[in-house]
């Protein structure tokens, strides 16, 4: 009995000795059974390697244990050190359906999704090229031996020299961006771009603005400055009017069709200086001369209203 | 009588220049937009050029404009009377 346990005891003192020899069991994985890499995993990167390769087994279809310290299992970690992580060898089908199989970041037995590039253009190819890159250096052979019949992944397979970093994220399809990318995009919105805004607007005609006439205290002070230095006499009554009208100092303001005179205004209202009936006369030829078209030939708005002149307040 | 309240001194350097006969008013009402900027286009080079004096009045919405005797327009060019073929072939029968 106590032979017994003395051989046991020396037993596992030598397991414990030789751990290489202990645990040889537990790195017999099956793969039948799905391991995936857990992102910020404590586990040794003896471990790590194995379950990637045994994933890109897996991904590739073979099938049957791999044990460790073999020289298959040698091949395979070097093939997932190879490969970057996150990133497992995929199966290129046809017309351009490129099933993209990541090791998923979360816990779970179902943590591969399988992400489906649909689009087949340049963008689509591009993913496909960047995925068939990194399955290439994982398991060049099952990579080249399921690209050969598909016309895309060929294509692809031309721009594999184009890496993920430099091709604009924006022109893949969403779906088929990495987490870092998405990432980058949550960053990108919250971030600035100077835009060039130019626009081109075509040039129809100069258009000179006038601003308003406006007056001002000023204005009115140089008009009766100026009304007194050319002897301009005021009107004060009635009497002081006809003679002026008698003696042609006043005649009737140049009312035409382009110039109207207010009808509330009297008759004997309805006069004004010589020049000023010439300046109106010419004010109301060239108002006719700039009636728009459609209109009925009256200087004045499309309804037909003519401004009315007002003499005297 | 109604007496506008708007109006002017009858005397003084404030007086209503309506008074002398030489500013008439152009009133705006239904008048465009850009019929009102044609006549601003218009009145401006003769008041930059200080023969018409225009205040722009907006709550009796019209155009005061005071005309000065320096607004005369140059006479037409006299051209020598031509006499009418008639009257030279009579000249040449006799």
């Amino acid at each position: 009995m106590r032979t017994r346990f003395a051989f046991v005891v020396f037993a596992l003192a030598l397991g414990l000795a030789l751990p290489g020899f202990a645990s040889t069991a537990r790195r017999t994985v099956p793969l039948n059974k799905t391991h995936h890499r857990r992102a910020g995993s404590h586990r040794p990167a003896a471990t790590h390697h194995a379950h990637a390769s045994t994933a890109g087994r897996a991904a590739a279809g073979q099938a049957g244990p791999v044990r460790a310290g073999t020289a298959e299992a040698a091949a395979l970690r070097a093939a997932a050190e190879r490969a970057p992580l996150g990133v497992t060898p995929l199966k290129v089908t046809s017309a351009g359906r490129v099933p993209v199989r990541r090791a998923a970041s979360g816990h779970g037995s179902a943590t591969h999704r399988l992400v489906e590039a649909t689009a087949t253009g340049p963008a689509a190819t591009g993913v496909a090229a960047t995925e068939q890159a990194a399955a290439e250096k994982a398991d060049p052979e099952q990579v080249s031996r399921d690209a050969a019949p598909s016309e895309p992944a060929t294509a692809g397979k031309a721009d594999s020299e184009q890496l993920p970093s430099e091709q604009a994220p924006s022109e893949r399809p969403a779906i088929a961006r990495t987490s870092a990318e998405r990432t980058a995009g949550k960053r990108g919105a919250l971030t600035t771009h100077a835009v060039a805004r130019e626009a081109t607007i075509p040039t129809l005609a100069k258009l000179h603005f006038v601003p308003p006439l406006r007056g001002s205290r000023e204005s009115l002070l140089r008009q009766n400055e100026k009304d007194t230095a050319e002897g301009l006499v005021r009107i004060r009554d009635d009497e002081q009017l006809n003679a002026m009208r008698a003696d042609r100092e006043l005649v009737q303001l140049p009312a035409s069709s382009a110039l109207l005179v207010n009808q509330a205004l009297p008759y004997n209202r309805r006069y004004c200086r010589p020049t000023t009936a010439r300046f109106f006369e010419r004010f109301g030829a060239g108002a006719l001369c700039a009636v728009p078209p459609g209109n009925s030939g009256k200087f004045g708005g499309t309804d037909g209203s003519v401004p009315a002149v007002a003499d005297g307040d | 009588m109604e007496i506008n309240g708007n109006a002017a001194a009858a005397d003084g350097d404030m007086a209503s220049p309506h008074l002398t006969g030489a500013a008439v008013d152009i009133g705006k009402k239904g008048l465009s937009e850009s019929e009102i900027a044609w006549m601003r286009a218009w009145l401006l080079p003769l008041q930059q050029a200080g023969k018409i004096d225009v205040e722009e009045e907006f709550y009796q919405a019209c155009f005061h404009i005071t005309v000065y005797s320096s607004y005369a327009p140059q006479a037409m060019p006299r051209v020598p009377r031509r006499r009418s073929s008639t009257t030279l072939l009579a000249a040449g029968i006799r």
